[in-house]
């Protein structure tokens, strides 16, 4: 007999088959993991083709300034935006549930000196930040990765936070308690589990976003450095000569953009209904 | 936690947790802002060099570097020059811009209006769109438009801001010429004379019509490449509000003692989604504002974010840190405003514990 949890996995496990973003999702994770094989032209190859050749069957996303084929940049560019934001999105939400989850359970003086904290990090604005930081540490991808990190730890120190803390007085942590459960192996075992899935949803939405502000900053010259291939970087790259009526530069990396961030977005909304979480 | 059921206690004790709650918010927003310049004040102690150099250049005689660090106060002690920081925030000195030889703060007043003119009718836009797409939307959860609404707000969001603004010059500039190229804030042959700085307004109170529809065409296409894009949360706020509000109480005590469809809906329905949407309208206002850096970017628009960008550039760090001052406490008195408001308008909140 299946009991409960068996069944509910199951019907996730057969809603995510028909989920058309999880599919799309794992295409993207596939061209970024696949860069090398599917790419006409290596990252950084100076091309033959000259500068901002248009589109063409040889290079089907034309080439850009520098002579380099765009499309060969957009799939290596995957590779780039999809780890460096895994990378601070994973820091952010390790850090996050490790606090919040403390916090939630502790209470007290640490409790409230970490939400203010928390308040004061989310009284920036992101964007300004993320540049006043870049500024003062150098623009190198182990500080762009920390900023994102930085800004997002708040995010899930408030969730954790906001499910352990109801948990905390609940039965069943009071007979964890009784039957002589130290207070770590009480969080890890019965009031993280409850943690996973608004923080999984939160995780894909918070990836897309990242993707996002990574961009961004890239575009404005504070992220990743050309050549490097990065879809911020390389939109930026193009921002010249699209008023010169040479748009091919900058539409494709802005295009991968858009679609990786929607196809996130949908994961984390499939994630949120599936799993109830909000 | 929202208890409307002991609305009804004295008049006296009606207020008092109201002020209680009042007061935590200031507090906070206080602390909040100690927090910030205590961030702002760090983040010029770790900027790489020693910004006596700037002052006498960079082959001076240690004699002269010293004298340099003196006049700075650099060879204080931490506490001693943060209290001298602070002292010159409270009296409004920010420090002086290297690239433009004037004070920071005179600069930002410079640039100001120029962002808030792009973020206060790109909010207008961005209400207009949640409100006219989202109602009909509510309205028939299963028709075409609530199709279509879940199209725009899912596109909006993960739309790249300056790459939209990108495509839209390319169209509109480069092919059609139907609108200015990213050239400066005001395409027509002269300035208007500065009232507010804020062009569509300075241009209105002169009666000078001609002006003001030059100025709103050269706003249209960043405005609306941030109202697009900033959206998505209002439009998704107004559309599920509405759709509660609909099946509410009062709302169908309204229907059925008689009330015209359309007024329960303008009115009454309306009335309920006002306190959440207002809240919302803060968070959009707020994003904007700091994300305004790119499109201002994209389109030369002569505010804050590009002010931001060219000190960052030009490693002028008394600018840099002036902007992030300001910025992050526009922040928090917005959000304290939008708190202040919130009591006004929803009742439930004045008796929440």
């Amino acid at each position: 007999m299946d009991t409960l949890l068996v069944r509910r996995r199951r019907s996730t496990l057969h809603s995510a088959v028909r989920s058309p973003a999880l599919w799309l999702l794992g295409l993207l994770v596939l061209v970024a993991i696949l860069a090398h094989v599917l790419a006409p032209f290596g990252p950084t190859e100076i091309t033959t083709g000259g500068d901002f050749h248009p589109p063409s069957k040889t290079y089907l996303f034309g080439t850009d300034g520098n002579g380099m084929d765009v499309f060969s940049r957009v799939l290596y560019g995957a590779r780039k935006d999809l780890l460096l934001s895994l990378a601070a999105v994973a820091i952010a939400a390790a850090v996050g549930v490790l606090l919040g989850s403390t916090a939630g359970y502790i209470g007290g003086w640490l409790d409230s000196l970490l939400q203010r904290l928390s308040e004061i990090v989310q009284a920036f604005p992101v964007v300004m930040l993320g540049m006043a930081v870049l500024v003062a540490l150098g623009t190198t991808l182990l500080n762009l990765t920390l900023v994102i990190a930085l800004v997002n730890i708040p995010v899930y120190f408030r969730i954790v936070r906001s499910v352990v803390l109801p948990l905390r007085e609940s039965e069943f942590v009071e007979a964890a308690r009784c039957a002589g459960n130290t207070n770590t192996s009480i969080l890890v075992r019965h009031l993280l589990p409850n943690v996973w899935a608004p923080v999984i949803a939160q995780f894909t939405v918070n990836f897309a976003w990242a993707i996002q502000v990574i961009a961004g900053l890239s575009f404005l010259g504070l992220g990743v450095r050309v050549p490097e291939p990065e879809w911020g970087t390389m939109v930026q790259q193009g921002s010249d000569a699209v008023i010169r009526g040479i748009w091919w530069v900058s539409f494709a990396p802005g295009i991968a953009i858009f679609v990786t961030v929607l196809v996130l977005n949908r994961v984390g909304a499939w994630m949120e209904r599936t799993w109830r979480v909000r | 936690m929202e208890t409307s059921e002991d609305a009804g206690l004295g008049s006296g004790r009606r207020w008092l947790p109201m002020i209680r709650q009042l007061g935590r918010r200031l507090l906070l927003a206080l602390l909040v802002v100690y927090g910030v310049t205590l961030a702002t004040f760090a983040l010029a102690r770790v900027l790489p060099g020693n910004p006596a150099y700037l002052i006498v250049g960079p082959n001076a005689d240690p004699a002269a570097v010293r004298a340099a660090e003196d006049s700075l106060g650099l060879n204080q002690s931490l506490p001693a020059q943060y209290a001298t920081y602070m002292k010159d925030l409270f009296t409004g000195h920010l420090g002086v811009s290297l690239t433009s030889g004037q004070p920071v703060i005179r600069d930002i007043a410079d640039r100001f209006p120029a962002t808030l003119e792009l973020a206060l009718l790109s909010l207008a836009l961005a209400i207009v769109m949640a409100f006219a797409i989202g109602i009909p939307a509510a309205l028939r959860p299963r028709g075409m438009l609530a199709r279509i609404a879940d199209v725009v707000s899912a596109g909006g969001a993960a739309m790249p801001q300056f790459w939209l603004g990108l495509v839209l010059l390319f169209f509109f500039f480069y092919r059609l010429g139907a609108f200015p190229g990213p050239l400066s804030q005001y395409p027509g042959p002269v300035e208007p004379h500065h009232i507010t700085g804020v062009l569509f307004v300075d241009t209105l109170l002169e009666l000078n019509f001609h002006a003001w529809v030059l100025v709103l065409w050269g706003l249209a296409l960043p405005v609306i490449t941030l109202a697009v894009t900033a959206q998505p949360p209002l439009l998704r706020i107004v559309q599920t509000q509405m759709r509660r509000a609909l099946s509410s109480d009062p709302v169908r005590t309204a229907r059925a003692i008689g009330v015209s469809p359309t007024r329960v809906v303008l009115n009454d329905a309306l009335r309920l989604t006002l306190g959440p949407v207002l809240n919302m309208v803060a968070l959009v206002f707020g994003a904007l504002l700091s994300s305004s850096v790119l499109v201002e970017t994209v389109f030369s628009w002569p505010g804050i974010g590009q002010y931001a960008v060219q000190a960052i550039n030009s490693s002028d760090y008394a600018a840099i840190q002036g902007v992030v001052l300001i910025s992050a406490v526009t922040y928090v008195v917005l959000f304290l405003l939008v708190d202040l408001a919130l009591f006004a308008v929803d009742p439930r909140l004045r008796s929440r514990s």
